[in-house]
């Protein structure tokens, strides 16, 4: 694009031409009528005067607005950098990145073992395909998938990164005593990964919610978790870390460990592989070591050995079962692929064990079941498993 | 801060650098892009987006200049698309796609940017004079009512029209004639 006599004409104006230039503008003129014609407008004090009464743009920081809140995150980025912590985040960042690349492969490889082909044919419905929603302090909500790659910021400074697959808080040293919550909720079909401001880290599960606040402050880091969660909580002895669900806490100093505790399952299983937690549920409270699985049922609360593998195999990408009962099977199909599961007439005994790929297609799983011997019809979003 | 410096921290995504552009550049695009779209009112919407496009491409511009034209150059393509989603237009499409003249739109975008160039120039006299200016020139008032309106003495209005007359010599100087007349009746 040529802006050359644009530039030629504000000179003019400006009575700073020389002849040779002033050739220039007149053999343009020349050129043709409408050339003459603006040349004539623009040389024409009353006709400049009109055009530029109004020149400013009344709204315009309305329109900046608009454009930083779909640009700049709300906190300038300079300041970010100029932070030690902001150093150490972008030198994480590969690491994190590092760990993400192998949860993408492990996907792969599990779908490597089904039919790669049968898989691409099929894509999801996405009408029926809910979104990850998060609920900022003030109530209102952000649609994550809609905001994917863009940094959001709360009102307390924090400054909250979103790739599409995870979410990641910044720290911030902002010292207001309050504290600020988050809550993401994790819609069935699909499973997000978050950072939280001290770098714990937190897998969420199809169908499930966890409310936190964006800065830990205080003697305690307490998060609020309905349905299943993997985390690895990042070592801070002088601030226990906190899992609520319900009746249930399990409290932490820094380890990994998996809890779930979605509404319809009877019991809440808090599963150690890593450190140790204390898990209570009001009235009485046990220590687990690595491998031990804690099982909250009303007042009650045992210990049992666990398969850890299995039971923390969904944030890799895969159905692990291990003798596992038909409903405790259906409930996952139901959350993964947002369907209804209903049983006419006595529920089978049929134990499974073996590992599915969370990417299969519904109507595949449904033919491995039927495979195993169940009888059971797909029709829509409804599941129907019928006693033999 | 000159133009590297404002690139760069423009590149590196500081708010202040994009600001500084966006105040750069805004007047004149909203200008353009009403006069080369059907619906005016749809031009700052249009103006927004062209700016959060150029914030996702921020890394391939080197200069001004390039940003500018990429600017002038979205809007333009936005208002052909609009001219494409129109019925009428579509049914003829085909025979006028060869006979669009960009000739218009390049001519919007001289104008423009004389227009802000003008303005610019204006912004930069003495406060004073800009007023004197903008109330004698663009508002036609006489000597007397800018002297009035401004409670400055008829003297002071005069050798600040002068000022600003060699702030825009040529626009000006067609008025100059009738100021001098002006001045002497006053006299």
């Amino acid at each position: 694009m040529d802006f050359h006599i644009a530039d030629l004409i504000t000179k003019y104006l400006k009575g700073e031409t020389t002849p040779s230039e002033i050739d220039e503008i007149q053999a343009w003129c020349k050129q043709n009528e409408s050339n003459q014609l603006l040349f004539n407008q623009l040389t024409d004090v009353n006709y400049v005067g009109k055009q530029i009464k109004h020149w400013e743009i009344a709204n315009s920081n309305q329109m900046w607005g608009k454009i930083k809140a779909q640009t700049l995150p709300e906190i300038p980025t300079r300041n970010l950098f100029t932070k030690r912590w902001a150093w150490a985040a972008a030198l994480l960042l590969p690491l994190f990145i590092v760990g993400a690349l192998l949860v993408y492969k492990a996907n792969r490889n599990a779908l490597n073992e089904v039919q790669m082909a049968q898989l691409r044919t099929k894509k999801a419905n996405p009408s029926t395909y809910n979104q990850v929603q998060l609920i900022l302090n003030d109530g209102s909500v952000v649609d994550l998938s809609k905001s994917a790659n863009k940094k959001l910021s709360e009102n307390d400074g924090t400054v909250i990164e979103n790739d599409s697959s995870t979410l990641v808080y910044g720290k911030n040293e902002n010292k207001n005593t309050a504290l600020t919550y988050n809550t993401i909720v994790i819609p069935r079909k699909t499973q997000y990964q978050l950072v939280l401001a001290d770098g714990t880290k937190a897998w969420l599960n199809a169908g499930s919610s966890l409310r936190f606040p964006t800065q830990f402050k205080g003697a305690d880091r307490v998060v609020y978790l309905e349905g299943e969660a993997y985390f690895e909580v990042a070592k801070n002895a002088k601030m226990p870390f906190k899992v609520i669900s319900g009746s249930t806490s399990v409290e932490v100093l820094g380890t990994h460990f998996n809890v779930m505790a979605y509404p319809n399952e009877k019991v809440i299983k808090t599963t150690l592989l890593e450190g140790s937690v204390n898990v209570s549920n009001g009235s009485s409270s046990k220590i687990l070591v690595p491998g031990e699985q804690a099982q909250i049922s009303g007042e009650q609360l045992k210990v049992i050995k666990a398969n850890t593998d299995q039971i923390v195999a969904w944030k890799n990408g895969l159905f692990a079962f291990n003798d596992t009962d038909l409903p405790t099977v259906m409930r996952q199909v139901e959350r993964w692929y947002d369907v209804d599961v209903s049983y006419d007439g006595k529920v089978p005994t049929t134990k499974l064990t073996g590992e599915i790929p969370r990417k299969v297609k519904l109507e595949e799983l449904v033919n491995m079941l039927k495979y195993k011997g169940i009888n059971l019809s797909l029709d829509s979003k409804t599941i129907t498993i019928k006693a033999k | 801060m000159d133009e590297n410096q404002l690139i760069i921290h423009f590149q590196a995504g500081e708010e202040k650098a994009f600001k500084h552009i966006f105040n750069m550049f805004n007047n004149r695009l909203v200008f353009f892009t009403k006069g080369i779209v059907e619906d005016p009112d749809s031009a700052e919407d249009l103006v927004q987006d062209a700016f959060v496009k150029l914030w996702d491409k921020r890394l391939n511009f080197k200069d001004l200049t390039s940003i500018k034209a990429f600017l002038y150059i979205s809007l333009k393509n936005v208002s052909r698309n609009a001219y494409k989603h129109d019925k009428v237009t579509q049914k003829y499409r085909s025979q006028l796609e060869e006979a669009i003249d960009d000739n218009p739109i390049f001519l919007k975008i001289v104008e423009a940017e004389v227009l802000e160039e003008v303005s610019k120039a204006i912004k930069e006299l003495p406060e004073g004079c800009r007023n004197v200016i903008n109330l004698s020139y663009f508002e036609g008032l006489s000597n007397q009512e800018v002297a009035d309106q401004l409670n400055i003495s008829i003297n002071t209005v005069k050798t600040q029209k002068m000022r600003g007359l060699r702030a825009l010599r040529n626009l000006l100087k067609e008025m100059a004639p009738a100021l001098i007349i002006l001045i002497s009746k006053l006299n």
